[in-house]
């Protein structure tokens, strides 16, 4: 089986510059729009919580998103997609349905649950029922 | 790398993707280390290799004759410990994958006919270790 290697960016001599300068690194813009729709889908199909987009260098620290945070970032990645110097709209309906399908799945996480908590609580009140039987 | 310019480092990605990042650290497993070191070992040959042609082409200057026995070593103890088969997969990589029209070749066919890619050093791990999980 073929593992996947995680991307590792390479930056050096940025003691200098401030985060403003290194988010307007066009390399690191495009290294974004590659990596982020890979590893949040990766991240989804695994039911992980977070998404490994980077390695800074060689050192074994790793961006990661995480899960409350996916939909926004796809979000971007969308207008970038969508801008007039790149205009890959295949690319960004592959985004939106990326984007269903993290919604979808936290539905139907919502919904199991509620209906979770409503069995507890109708096993409750069945209980307390019977206590007050006995106590009579 | 200090941990303040991982930060920075944070701080402009969530910028950039209007959206919290964090950093995590992650150590490697035994295999991922040997995998990087495998991987660095045959970039540092490709990269010597280039630097001497590129020596020869600049300047005239030709030292394939006093490297020859270096490459000679590294070989022989590619050839230890790797085995004859990944040996010769490691050769084909480092030295006959440029054909004589300067074209590189990636694709490899095993003894079945079956097609493989080889465009970097990571894959060829990959196939290295398909042919000999031991290595």
């Amino acid at each position: 089986m073929r593992t996947r290697k995680t991307v590792r960016a390479f930056f050096s001599n940025i003691e200098q510059l401030s985060s403003e300068d290194i988010a307007e690194l066009e390399t690191l813009k495009s290294l974004l729009m590659e990596t982020v729709p890979t590893s949040v889908k990766r991240a989804h199909d695994l039911n992980q919580n977070y998404a490994c987009i980077f390695e800074i260098n060689d050192s074994d620290y790793y961006i990661e998103i995480p899960r409350s945070h996916w939909i926004p970032s796809i979000e971007t990645l969308i207008s970038w997609y969508s801008h007039e110097s790149v205009q890959n709209y295949e690319k960004c309906s592959e985004l939106s349905k990326l984007i269903e399908a993290i919604r979808s799945e936290k539905k139907r996480e919502k919904k199991s649950k509620t209906s979770k908590t409503k069995r507890r609580g109708e096993e409750g009140a069945q209980l307390n029922k019977g206590s007050g039987q006995q106590d009579a | 790398m200090e941990k303040k310019e991982h930060n920075l480092i944070r701080e402009a990605v969530s910028k950039m993707l209007n959206a919290d990042t964090v950093i995590k650290r992650k150590n490697k497993s035994k295999a991922e280390k040997k995998r990087e070191l495998f991987v660095k070992i045959i970039t540092s040959l490709e990269e010597v290799m280039t630097r001497s042609n590129i020596l020869f082409m600049d300047t005239g200057i030709d030292y394939s004759s006093y490297d020859e026995k270096f490459h000679s070593i590294i070989d022989m103890l590619i050839f230890m410990h790797f085995g004859q088969d990944c040996y010769e997969l490691i050769s084909w990589y480092l030295y006959d994958r440029l054909g004589s029209d300067g074209e590189e070749t990636s694709k490899l066919l095993n003894e079945k006919g079956e097609e493989t890619e080889i465009n970097n050093a990571y894959d060829l791990y990959d196939v290295l270790m398909k042919v000999n999980s031991n290595i």
